[in-house]
């Protein structure tokens, strides 16, 4: 096997072992400010959604933020054959464009926690401890900077526009 | 009893053609019924003067379809994190290549409403980050999207890559 076929080979296990996805839709002018991939690096971390039972395989949440929103991004989805969870969550864009970096992800925060709420709505095909869930990664975005080492991590990429 | 046999064999087949000539008349009263009466099919009714009208829910829809092609967004989807992401406009039988966090993957435009399908807007490739860029009418964006994926060639992160694509990785096609 080649030295590609195998960083091919461990990128899809990783993205198959992987439980939480976020991603976002928003303006271009918001990114880095609301930048997914700090929440996504820790929770990853530090969250293992089997250990809430087996009714949700995948959690797929998405920060929606944009001026004019034109299409619908928000809403939850659960697939009971898959038993994936998609929901994403919209933050006030005017609140945003107000902002600073710390403000920014507490509001990042206060949206992924409403998410986690939405998950009552849905009739999940196996049981899942979503008031678990939410205790747990209320406890991670209580610790002081948690998301600090990461975002230095991307601060350092010029490209990502810091 | 032949000459019996041979009176029921007549009859019976004047009792036949009887019936296939019934059923041919009938026949040739319902087409000229349905000729002179019009089929209205769903979707379409008659208002109280008689004339032919759209149905109030075909109306709804054809209201719908013209509001989403005046309300549509061109985005780009960026990859979230560094690593290999399919790649459709690769040649040699490449199918994939990597991307620096940050760099394009694939522009696009949508006009329908879909509710978050985070990974389904992203076509089932994780790890991306879509960014409005325009908002206009569908033909305006389409423009803009033909534009950004004939000037992909010229970005920065293209031109700095061994190989060169003639557009992003995740783009099929020019539009």
């Amino acid at each position: 096997m080649t030295a590609k076929e195998q960083l091919i080979k461990a990128q899809q296990a990783s993205e198959e072992a992987h439980q939480i996805h976020i991603s976002c839709r928003i303006a271009e002018r918001l990114f880095p400010k609301i930048n997914p991939a700090i929440f996504s690096d820790v929770l990853r971390r530090k969250i293992k959604l089997s250990q809430y039972d087996n009714g949700i395989l995948k959690f797929y949440f998405t920060f929606v933020a944009m001026e004019n929103m034109v299409l619908k991004f928000d809403g939850i989805y659960y697939s009971r054959k898959k038993r994936h969870l998609e929901v994403a969550v919209r933050i006030p864009f005017e609140e945003i464009l107000a902002a600073n970096q710390t403000e920014t992800i507490h509001l990042m925060e206060k949206a992924f926690l409403e998410g986690i709420d939405l998950i009552a709505t849905k009739k999940l095909a196996a049981p899942f401890d979503h008031q678990a869930f939410k205790k747990d990664v209320e406890a991670i975005f209580a610790q002081e900077n948690w998301y600090e080492e990461d975002l230095k991590k991307y601060r350092a990429m010029p490209s990502l526009g810091y | 009893m032949v000459k019996n046999k041979s009176n029921y064999s007549t009859q019976n087949t004047t009792h036949k053609k009887r019936t296939w000539y019934i059923i041919l008349g009938g026949g040739i009263v319902v087409a000229f019924f349905f000729m002179a009466h019009k089929i209205i099919p769903l979707g379409l009714e008659k208002d109280k003067d008689g004339n032919i009208t759209l149905s109030p829910n075909r109306q709804t829809k054809l209201n719908k379809e013209l509001e989403e092609i005046d309300n549509a967004e061109q985005y780009v989807l960026v990859a979230q994190r560094s690593g290999l992401y399919p790649c459709y406009s690769c040649t040699n039988e490449q199918k994939t290549i990597y991307l620096n966090v940050g760099e394009v993957w694939k522009y696009g435009v949508t006009r329908k409403g879909l509710q978050g399908r985070y990974p389904r807007e992203n076509f089932g490739v994780p790890d991306l980050n879509y960014f409005q860029q325009f908002i206009g009418t569908y033909s305006e964006c389409l423009k803009k999207e033909k534009i950004k994926i004939y000037n992909y060639p010229f970005l920065p992160e293209a031109l700095a890559r061994d190989i060169l694509l003639i557009r992003p990785p995740g783009n099929k096609y020019d539009s």
